[in-house]
Protein backbone atom coordinates (compact mmCIF):
# COMPACT_ATOMS: atom_id res chain seq x y z
CA UNK A 1 0.00 0.00 0.00
CA UNK A 2 1.54 3.37 -0.95
CA UNK A 3 2.00 5.97 1.77
CA UNK A 4 -0.82 8.24 0.63
CA UNK A 5 -3.32 5.40 0.67
CA UNK A 6 -1.95 4.40 4.06
CA UNK A 7 -2.35 7.94 5.38
CA UNK A 8 -5.89 8.20 4.03
CA UNK A 9 -6.83 4.88 5.62
CA UNK A 10 -5.33 5.96 8.94
CA UNK A 11 -7.24 9.24 8.85
CA UNK A 12 -10.46 7.46 7.90
CA UNK A 13 -10.11 4.89 10.71
CA UNK A 14 -9.31 7.64 13.20
CA UNK A 15 -12.25 9.79 12.04
CA UNK A 16 -14.71 6.93 12.40
CA UNK A 17 -13.53 6.08 15.90
CA UNK A 18 -13.37 9.74 16.86
CA UNK A 19 -17.00 10.29 15.89
CA UNK A 20 -17.97 7.64 18.45
CA UNK A 21 -15.94 8.93 21.35
CA UNK A 22 -16.41 12.70 21.19
CA UNK A 23 -19.52 14.66 21.92
CA UNK A 24 -20.50 18.31 21.94
CA UNK A 25 -20.87 19.50 25.49
CA UNK A 26 -24.56 20.35 25.12
CA UNK A 27 -24.79 22.34 28.32
CA UNK A 28 -21.90 24.60 27.35
CA UNK A 29 -23.17 24.83 23.79
CA UNK A 30 -26.56 26.11 24.88
CA UNK A 31 -24.99 28.66 27.24
CA UNK A 32 -22.70 29.79 24.45
CA UNK A 33 -25.54 30.19 21.94
CA UNK A 34 -27.59 32.16 24.41
CA UNK A 35 -24.85 34.67 25.02
CA UNK A 36 -25.80 37.94 23.42
CA UNK A 37 -23.37 38.03 20.54
CA UNK A 38 -21.40 41.14 21.37
CA UNK A 39 -21.38 43.87 18.84
CA UNK A 40 -18.19 44.01 16.83
CA UNK A 41 -17.12 47.09 18.72
CA UNK A 42 -17.11 45.31 22.06
CA UNK A 43 -14.73 42.70 20.74
CA UNK A 44 -11.99 45.27 20.34
CA UNK A 45 -9.30 44.93 22.89
CA UNK A 46 -9.66 47.61 25.60
CA UNK A 47 -6.26 49.09 24.90
CA UNK A 48 -7.22 49.69 21.27
CA UNK A 49 -10.35 51.43 22.44
CA UNK A 50 -8.21 53.53 24.76
CA UNK A 51 -6.02 54.48 21.82
CA UNK A 52 -9.04 55.64 19.81
CA UNK A 53 -10.53 57.45 22.80
CA UNK A 54 -7.19 59.06 23.57
CA UNK A 55 -7.01 60.36 20.01
CA UNK A 56 -10.52 61.80 20.19
CA UNK A 57 -9.89 63.46 23.57
CA UNK A 58 -6.62 64.94 22.32
CA UNK A 59 -8.34 66.39 19.28
CA UNK A 60 -11.08 67.82 21.50
CA UNK A 61 -8.56 69.44 23.83
CA UNK A 62 -6.58 70.72 20.87
CA UNK A 63 -9.60 72.38 19.27
CA UNK A 64 -10.49 73.98 22.60
CA UNK A 65 -6.94 75.31 22.94
CA UNK A 66 -6.97 76.71 19.38
CA UNK A 67 -10.28 78.47 20.04
CA UNK A 68 -8.88 79.88 23.28
CA UNK A 69 -5.76 81.14 21.50
CA UNK A 70 -7.79 82.90 18.80
CA UNK A 71 -10.26 84.41 21.28
CA UNK A 72 -7.57 85.61 23.66
CA UNK A 73 -5.53 87.17 20.85
CA UNK A 74 -8.60 88.98 19.50
CA UNK A 75 -9.61 90.27 22.92
CA UNK A 76 -6.10 91.54 23.57
CA UNK A 77 -5.88 93.00 20.07
CA UNK A 78 -2.71 91.06 19.46
CA UNK A 79 -1.69 88.93 16.50
CA UNK A 80 -2.10 85.16 16.83
CA UNK A 81 1.09 83.23 17.31
CA UNK A 82 0.94 81.44 13.98
CA UNK A 83 3.79 79.07 14.82
CA UNK A 84 1.79 77.63 17.67
CA UNK A 85 -1.54 77.82 15.85
CA UNK A 86 -0.44 76.15 12.64
CA UNK A 87 1.71 73.55 14.42
CA UNK A 88 -1.17 72.53 16.65
CA UNK A 89 -3.77 72.66 13.87
CA UNK A 90 -1.68 70.43 11.59
CA UNK A 91 -0.90 68.09 14.46
CA UNK A 92 -4.62 67.75 15.21
CA UNK A 93 -5.40 67.13 11.55
CA UNK A 94 -2.79 64.35 11.39
CA UNK A 95 -4.04 62.81 14.64
CA UNK A 96 -7.63 62.90 13.36
CA UNK A 97 -6.60 61.24 10.10
CA UNK A 98 -4.65 58.51 11.89
CA UNK A 99 -7.36 57.85 14.48
CA UNK A 100 -10.13 57.66 11.86
CA UNK A 101 -8.10 55.28 9.72
CA UNK A 102 -7.35 53.05 12.70
CA UNK A 103 -10.98 52.84 13.71
CA UNK A 104 -12.08 52.21 10.11
CA UNK A 105 -9.68 49.28 9.72
CA UNK A 106 -10.67 47.75 13.06
CA UNK A 107 -14.34 47.89 12.12
CA UNK A 108 -13.70 46.44 8.65
CA UNK A 109 -11.78 43.51 10.10
CA UNK A 110 -14.61 42.60 12.42
CA UNK A 111 -17.17 42.77 9.64
CA UNK A 112 -15.47 40.24 7.37
CA UNK A 113 -17.84 37.35 6.65
CA UNK A 114 -16.26 34.06 7.63
CA UNK A 115 -18.59 31.87 5.57
CA UNK A 116 -17.00 33.07 2.32
CA UNK A 117 -14.26 31.02 0.63
CA UNK A 118 -11.07 30.72 2.66
CA UNK A 119 -8.60 32.34 0.27
CA UNK A 120 -10.74 35.44 -0.31
CA UNK A 121 -11.52 35.85 3.40
CA UNK A 122 -7.93 35.40 4.50
CA UNK A 123 -6.63 37.75 1.83
CA UNK A 124 -8.99 40.48 3.00
CA UNK A 125 -8.38 39.89 6.72
CA UNK A 126 -4.62 39.84 6.38
CA UNK A 127 -4.53 42.81 4.00
CA UNK A 128 -6.55 44.81 6.52
CA UNK A 129 -4.24 43.72 9.30
CA UNK A 130 -1.11 44.75 7.44
CA UNK A 131 -2.66 47.99 6.16
CA UNK A 132 -2.86 49.14 9.76
CA UNK A 133 0.80 50.00 9.24
CA UNK A 134 -0.52 53.19 7.61
CA UNK A 135 -1.58 54.46 11.04
CA UNK A 136 1.88 54.88 12.63
CA UNK A 137 3.23 56.08 9.25
CA UNK A 138 0.68 58.89 9.27
CA UNK A 139 0.91 59.71 12.97
CA UNK A 140 4.69 60.07 12.86
CA UNK A 141 4.41 62.74 10.15
CA UNK A 142 3.70 65.14 13.03
CA UNK A 143 7.21 64.87 14.51
CA UNK A 144 8.51 68.13 12.93
CA UNK A 145 5.52 70.03 14.37
CA UNK A 146 6.76 69.28 17.86
CA UNK A 147 9.86 71.34 17.06
CA UNK A 148 7.91 74.41 15.91
CA UNK A 149 4.90 74.86 18.17
CA UNK A 150 6.89 76.68 20.91
CA UNK A 151 8.40 79.26 18.52
CA UNK A 152 7.38 82.90 18.70
CA UNK A 153 8.47 85.85 16.55
CA UNK A 154 10.28 87.46 19.47
CA UNK A 155 12.14 84.20 20.26
CA UNK A 156 13.22 83.81 16.65
CA UNK A 157 14.32 87.44 16.52
CA UNK A 158 16.55 86.91 19.52
CA UNK A 159 18.12 83.66 18.32
CA UNK A 160 21.87 83.55 18.55
CA UNK A 161 23.94 81.46 16.21
CA UNK A 162 23.79 78.65 18.75
CA UNK A 163 20.04 79.04 19.01
CA UNK A 164 19.62 78.85 15.25
CA UNK A 165 21.91 75.86 15.07
CA UNK A 166 20.02 73.99 17.74
CA UNK A 167 16.64 74.87 16.30
CA UNK A 168 17.55 73.87 12.75
CA UNK A 169 19.26 70.72 13.96
CA UNK A 170 16.21 69.68 15.97
CA UNK A 171 13.87 70.43 13.10
CA UNK A 172 16.14 68.62 10.67
CA UNK A 173 16.29 65.51 12.84
CA UNK A 174 12.51 65.54 13.28
CA UNK A 175 11.89 65.96 9.54
CA UNK A 176 14.36 63.20 8.68
CA UNK A 177 12.90 60.86 11.33
CA UNK A 178 9.37 61.43 10.12
CA UNK A 179 10.42 60.87 6.49
CA UNK A 180 12.42 57.75 7.44
CA UNK A 181 9.55 56.17 9.36
CA UNK A 182 7.08 57.03 6.59
CA UNK A 183 9.20 55.26 4.00
CA UNK A 184 10.34 52.34 6.17
CA UNK A 185 7.23 51.25 8.11
CA UNK A 186 6.23 48.84 5.39
CA UNK A 187 5.27 45.21 5.06
CA UNK A 188 8.65 44.40 3.51
CA UNK A 189 10.43 45.40 6.74
CA UNK A 190 8.25 43.45 9.14
CA UNK A 191 10.99 40.90 9.75
CA UNK A 192 13.63 43.43 10.74
CA UNK A 193 14.84 43.80 14.34
CA UNK A 194 14.10 47.54 14.59
CA UNK A 195 10.53 46.86 13.41
CA UNK A 196 10.09 44.27 16.13
CA UNK A 197 11.44 46.70 18.77
CA UNK A 198 9.27 49.53 17.49
CA UNK A 199 6.00 47.60 17.50
CA UNK A 200 6.60 45.61 20.67
CA UNK A 201 5.77 42.06 21.59
CA UNK A 202 1.99 42.25 21.23
CA UNK A 203 1.52 43.80 17.77
CA UNK A 204 4.61 42.53 15.97
CA UNK A 205 3.78 38.77 15.97
CA UNK A 206 0.31 39.56 14.60
CA UNK A 207 1.77 41.71 11.81
CA UNK A 208 4.42 39.14 10.99
CA UNK A 209 1.90 36.30 10.77
CA UNK A 210 -0.47 38.42 8.67
CA UNK A 211 2.39 39.19 6.31
CA UNK A 212 3.32 35.48 6.05
CA UNK A 213 -0.25 34.52 5.32
CA UNK A 214 -0.48 37.18 2.63
CA UNK A 215 2.68 35.83 1.01
CA UNK A 216 1.19 32.32 0.88
CA UNK A 217 -2.09 33.62 -0.49
CA UNK A 218 -0.35 35.74 -3.11
CA UNK A 219 1.60 32.68 -4.21
CA UNK A 220 -1.65 30.75 -4.52
CA UNK A 221 -3.19 33.63 -6.46
CA UNK A 222 -0.20 33.72 -8.83
CA UNK A 223 -0.63 30.01 -9.52
CA UNK A 224 -4.34 30.59 -10.05
CA UNK A 225 -3.73 33.40 -12.55
CA UNK A 226 -0.94 31.55 -14.27
CA UNK A 227 -3.37 28.90 -15.49
CA UNK B 1 -35.41 30.61 18.21
CA UNK B 2 -35.36 27.38 20.19
CA UNK B 3 -36.17 25.44 17.03
CA UNK B 4 -33.28 27.10 15.21
CA UNK B 5 -31.03 26.40 18.17
CA UNK B 6 -31.96 22.73 18.23
CA UNK B 7 -31.42 22.45 14.49
CA UNK B 8 -28.02 24.08 14.86
CA UNK B 9 -27.01 21.72 17.67
CA UNK B 10 -28.04 18.75 15.55
CA UNK B 11 -25.88 19.97 12.68
CA UNK B 12 -23.02 20.66 15.08
CA UNK B 13 -23.24 17.18 16.62
CA UNK B 14 -23.25 15.59 13.16
CA UNK B 15 -20.14 17.51 12.11
CA UNK B 16 -18.33 17.76 15.45
CA UNK B 17 -15.43 15.77 14.03
CA UNK B 18 -14.62 18.59 11.60
CA UNK B 19 -14.28 21.13 14.42
CA UNK B 20 -12.19 18.74 16.50
CA UNK B 21 -9.81 17.76 13.71
CA UNK B 22 -9.34 21.30 12.39
CA UNK B 23 -8.77 22.68 15.90
CA UNK B 24 -6.28 19.90 16.57
CA UNK B 25 -4.39 20.68 13.36
CA UNK B 26 -4.08 24.39 14.16
CA UNK B 27 -3.62 24.39 17.94
CA UNK B 28 -1.50 21.90 19.82
CA UNK B 29 -2.22 23.37 23.24
CA UNK B 30 -5.40 21.92 24.78
CA UNK B 31 -6.67 25.16 26.29
CA UNK B 32 -6.13 27.07 23.03
CA UNK B 33 -7.85 24.25 21.16
CA UNK B 34 -10.83 24.42 23.45
CA UNK B 35 -11.03 28.18 23.05
CA UNK B 36 -10.69 27.82 19.29
CA UNK B 37 -13.59 25.32 19.17
CA UNK B 38 -15.74 27.72 21.17
CA UNK B 39 -14.91 30.51 18.73
CA UNK B 40 -15.70 28.20 15.79
CA UNK B 41 -19.07 27.37 17.31
CA UNK B 42 -19.89 31.02 17.92
CA UNK B 43 -19.04 31.94 14.34
CA UNK B 44 -21.02 28.98 13.00
CA UNK B 45 -24.03 30.04 15.07
CA UNK B 46 -23.65 33.64 13.91
CA UNK B 47 -23.77 32.54 10.26
CA UNK B 48 -26.33 29.78 10.72
CA UNK B 49 -29.32 32.11 10.45
CA UNK B 50 -28.11 33.12 6.97
CA UNK B 51 -27.33 29.61 5.75
CA UNK B 52 -29.40 29.14 2.61
CA UNK B 53 -28.44 25.64 1.53
CA UNK B 54 -26.58 26.83 -1.59
CA UNK B 55 -23.61 24.74 -0.45
CA UNK B 56 -23.54 21.54 1.54
CA UNK B 57 -23.32 21.78 5.33
CA UNK B 58 -19.82 20.31 5.29
CA UNK B 59 -18.62 22.94 2.79
CA UNK B 60 -20.19 25.75 4.81
CA UNK B 61 -18.76 24.42 8.08
CA UNK B 62 -15.30 23.90 6.63
CA UNK B 63 -15.18 27.48 5.31
CA UNK B 64 -16.04 28.97 8.67
CA UNK B 65 -13.94 26.73 10.91
CA UNK B 66 -10.90 27.02 8.64
CA UNK B 67 -11.25 30.81 8.51
CA UNK B 68 -11.53 30.93 12.29
CA UNK B 69 -8.56 28.58 12.77
CA UNK B 70 -6.30 30.41 10.30
CA UNK B 71 -7.21 33.80 11.81
CA UNK B 72 -6.85 32.61 15.38
CA UNK B 73 -3.40 34.22 15.70
CA UNK B 74 -5.15 37.60 15.72
CA UNK B 75 -6.93 36.91 18.95
CA UNK B 76 -5.39 39.08 21.61
CA UNK B 77 -3.68 37.58 24.59
CA UNK B 78 -6.01 39.57 26.81
CA UNK B 79 -9.06 38.47 24.83
CA UNK B 80 -12.40 38.88 26.46
CA UNK B 81 -13.41 35.59 28.03
CA UNK B 82 -16.90 34.34 27.43
CA UNK B 83 -19.09 33.19 30.29
CA UNK B 84 -17.69 29.69 29.89
CA UNK B 85 -14.34 29.95 31.57
CA UNK B 86 -13.93 26.43 32.88
CA UNK B 87 -10.96 24.72 31.24
CA UNK B 88 -13.27 22.02 29.91
CA UNK B 89 -13.08 20.91 26.32
CA UNK B 90 -16.08 22.24 24.48
CA UNK B 91 -16.08 19.10 22.37
CA UNK B 92 -14.92 16.43 24.70
CA UNK B 93 -14.45 12.73 24.96
CA UNK B 94 -17.53 11.04 26.37
CA UNK B 95 -15.44 8.14 27.39
CA UNK B 96 -11.71 8.58 27.66
CA UNK B 97 -9.84 8.28 24.40
CA UNK B 98 -8.57 4.77 25.25
CA UNK B 99 -11.49 3.69 23.08
CA UNK B 100 -9.45 4.82 20.12
CA UNK B 101 -7.09 2.12 18.98
CA UNK B 102 -3.64 2.69 20.55
CA UNK B 103 -1.75 2.15 17.35
CA UNK B 104 -4.02 4.57 15.51
CA UNK B 105 -3.47 7.16 18.25
CA UNK B 106 0.31 6.83 18.03
CA UNK B 107 0.34 7.06 14.24
CA UNK B 108 -2.09 10.00 14.36
CA UNK B 109 0.30 11.85 16.68
CA UNK B 110 2.96 11.45 13.99
CA UNK B 111 0.56 12.45 11.22
CA UNK B 112 -0.60 15.54 13.14
CA UNK B 113 3.01 16.69 13.47
CA UNK B 114 3.43 16.33 9.71
CA UNK B 115 0.21 18.29 9.12
CA UNK B 116 1.29 21.14 11.41
CA UNK B 117 4.49 21.55 9.41
CA UNK B 118 2.47 22.95 6.49
CA UNK B 119 1.67 26.67 6.30
CA UNK B 120 -1.85 27.66 7.35
CA UNK B 121 -3.32 27.68 3.85
CA UNK B 122 -1.81 24.37 2.75
CA UNK B 123 -2.83 22.85 6.06
CA UNK B 124 -6.43 23.57 5.12
CA UNK B 125 -5.93 21.73 1.83
CA UNK B 126 -4.32 18.80 3.65
CA UNK B 127 -7.30 18.47 6.01
CA UNK B 128 -9.79 18.58 3.14
CA UNK B 129 -7.74 16.01 1.20
CA UNK B 130 -7.51 13.69 4.20
CA UNK B 131 -11.27 13.93 4.73
CA UNK B 132 -11.55 12.63 1.17
CA UNK B 133 -13.40 15.66 -0.11
CA UNK B 134 -13.83 15.78 -3.89
CA UNK B 135 -11.62 18.35 -5.57
CA UNK B 136 -14.67 20.34 -6.65
CA UNK B 137 -15.74 20.72 -3.02
CA UNK B 138 -12.20 21.62 -1.93
CA UNK B 139 -12.20 24.31 -4.63
CA UNK B 140 -15.53 25.62 -3.28
CA UNK B 141 -14.28 25.74 0.30
CA UNK B 142 -11.00 27.40 -0.61
CA UNK B 143 -12.22 29.68 -3.40
CA UNK B 144 -9.65 28.53 -5.95
CA UNK B 145 -9.99 26.64 -9.22
CA UNK B 146 -10.20 22.86 -9.40
CA UNK B 147 -7.03 22.87 -11.52
CA UNK B 148 -5.19 24.79 -8.82
CA UNK B 149 -6.48 22.37 -6.18
CA UNK B 150 -5.21 19.46 -8.24
CA UNK B 151 -1.75 21.00 -8.71
CA UNK B 152 -1.42 21.96 -5.08
CA UNK B 153 -2.64 18.62 -3.81
CA UNK B 154 -0.15 16.78 -5.99
CA UNK B 155 2.70 18.64 -4.29
CA UNK B 156 1.12 18.37 -0.85
CA UNK B 157 0.58 14.61 -1.17
CA UNK B 158 4.24 14.11 -2.08
CA UNK B 159 5.42 16.27 0.81
CA UNK B 160 3.06 14.61 3.28
CA UNK B 161 4.06 11.09 2.21
CA UNK B 162 7.75 11.95 2.49
CA UNK B 163 7.30 13.55 5.94
CA UNK B 164 5.19 10.67 7.25
CA UNK B 165 7.65 8.07 6.05
CA UNK B 166 10.55 10.02 7.52
CA UNK B 167 8.89 10.26 10.94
Amino acid sequence: MDTNTDVLKLWGDYSRQLQQVIQVNQEQAITLLQLKLSSNLKKLRPIKWLGVLGGIIWIGIGIAVLSFVVRTAREAGEPINYYFFLSLALQLAITAWGTALYLYHLLLIHQVQLDTPVVQTQRLLNQLQVSQLWVPRILLLQLPLWTTFYLRPEIIASFSLLGWTLQLLTMGIAVYASWWFFTHIRRENIHKKWFHSFFGTSEWPILETASEHLKNIEQLQKEENGQ
Amino acid sequence: MEELQNKFLTVLEAHKGILFKVANAYQQNQEERSDLMQEMTLQLWKSFKNYNGSVRYSTWIYRIVLNVAISYYRREQTRKKHVITKPVDFIHYITDDTNIDQEIKQRMAVLNNCIRAFNSIDRALVLLFLDDKPQAEIAQVMGISVTNVSTRLYRIRQKLAKAFQHE
